[in-house]
């Protein structure tokens, strides 16, 4: 049985190849999850609980995503789970319930120079190497 | 959140107050905090008809078949006025409800159909036919009966994401968006919504046109 409000990730996902990806729904898609974990931890406030077991299977997720656009420095920060860390252009003095949304325009920013190749981008093999597949078959596994 | 927290400790006895904690945390993705706070919510009013039906709803999200149907069936004795009927085999396990029992629930809640006039939805009893038929899998019948609910509670946005949930998990995730994408425009910080719509995408990012199998 499914869960009843919560969709089921598709493992397909997992086994495709990088040019097999339609980037811009990867890309809204990362930012949809990005928003999501931004609002739960500003819902949870300073001094919230921890994080549930979904969004630390999200930020998997999400990791998976930006490893598939070639970001490793991204990946970094969704294997610290770290909103604040995922944007270096967070001014600082922003109020801690506005960093999420700062974070979220620091993800879009850094997919946009993905797109448009002024980031060097990791080869296939490198990122496959990088995030390997035993780490992938892991999260699979887990669903 | 906080809010909703704080009220709960200055009027614990408050029913209503645990439910909307739950009903909170079932929007955040805190599943088992809003099993706690909807129990608690239904202990102090077992009347209050919306916790039921909410901890019907988390216990099917975390696959908690039986447990489900135990809170339909409470649901089902307020509505007609009757005790719960003793469901020896529900318990908090993972164990299905007898197909006769999930029958006996199916046609109670058809009878208050009946009772209600062929013009009038109750949007709640299509709501706890949707959840019986989802612990049997029959998602398209979960889906009919949403969908009907939806038609009379055109603002609810949690039934608009129940919906979508509902089609993403039948591989029908194009037509989820845009049921994700109205109950964020009701509720705009709604997390389960968000999270819905950005595993619908990252599903359809796949190309299946160019994935060779």
């Amino acid at each position: 049985m499914y869960a009843l409000t919560f969709s089921r990730f598709e493992n397909r996902f997992l086994i495709a190849d990088p040019q097999h990806f339609d980037r811009q729904r990867l890309e809204d898609g990362a930012v949809h999850l990005l928003n999501a974990l931004s609002l739960q931890e500003t819902d949870s406030g300073a001094g919230g609980e921890g994080p549930s077991v979904t969004s630390a299977q999200m930020w998997d997720l999400l990791k998976t995503c930006v490893v598939r656009m070639s970001r490793m420095d991204l990946a970094a920060c969704c294997e610290r789970h770290d909103l604040e860390g995922t944007s270096s252009s967070v001014p600082s003095g922003v109020a801690s319930t506005d960093v999420g949304r700062h974070c979220v325009a620091g993800f879009r920013a850094a997919f946009a120079e993905s797109y448009s190749g002024e980031t060097s981008q990791l080869s296939d093999d490198q990122k496959w190497n990088v995030y390997s597949d035993e780490r992938i078959r892991s999260l699979a596994t887990d669903q | 959140m906080l809010e909703k927290e704080a009220r709960v400790q200055r009027e614990p006895g408050d029913a209503q107050a645990w439910y909307e904690l739950g009903v909170r945390q079932q929007e955040s993705e805190r599943e088992q905090k809003a099993i706690q706070a909807l129990s608690r919510a239904v202990e102090i009013d077992p009347s209050l008809l919306p916790a039921w039906m909410a901890l019907a709803v988390s216990h099917c999200n975390e696959g908690r078949r039986d447990a489900a149907c135990n809170a339909i069936e409470h649901w089902v004795a307020k509505r007609l006025g009757r005790k719960p009927q003793p469901l020896s085999s529900f318990s908090s396990g993972s164990r299905a409800a007898s197909p006769e029992q999930h029958e006996r629930l199916v046609e109670d809640l058809l009878t208050i159909v009946r009772s209600s006039g062929a013009d009038t939805v109750d949007a709640d009893v299509q709501i706890a036919l949707a959840v019986l038929f989802h612990t049997t899998e029959e998602y398209d019948k979960a889906l009919d009966c949403f969908r009907t609910a939806l038609a009379v509670r055109p603002t609810d946005a949690l039934l608009y994401n129940r919906v979508g949930a509902t089609l993403a998990n039948s591989g029908r995730s194009e037509e989820a968006l845009g049921y994700y994408a109205r109950a964020l425009e009701l509720a705009p910080a709604y997390v389960r919504a968000e999270f819905n719509t950005g595993i619908a995408l990252i599903n359809l990012s796949v190309r299946l046109d160019l994935l060779a199998f």
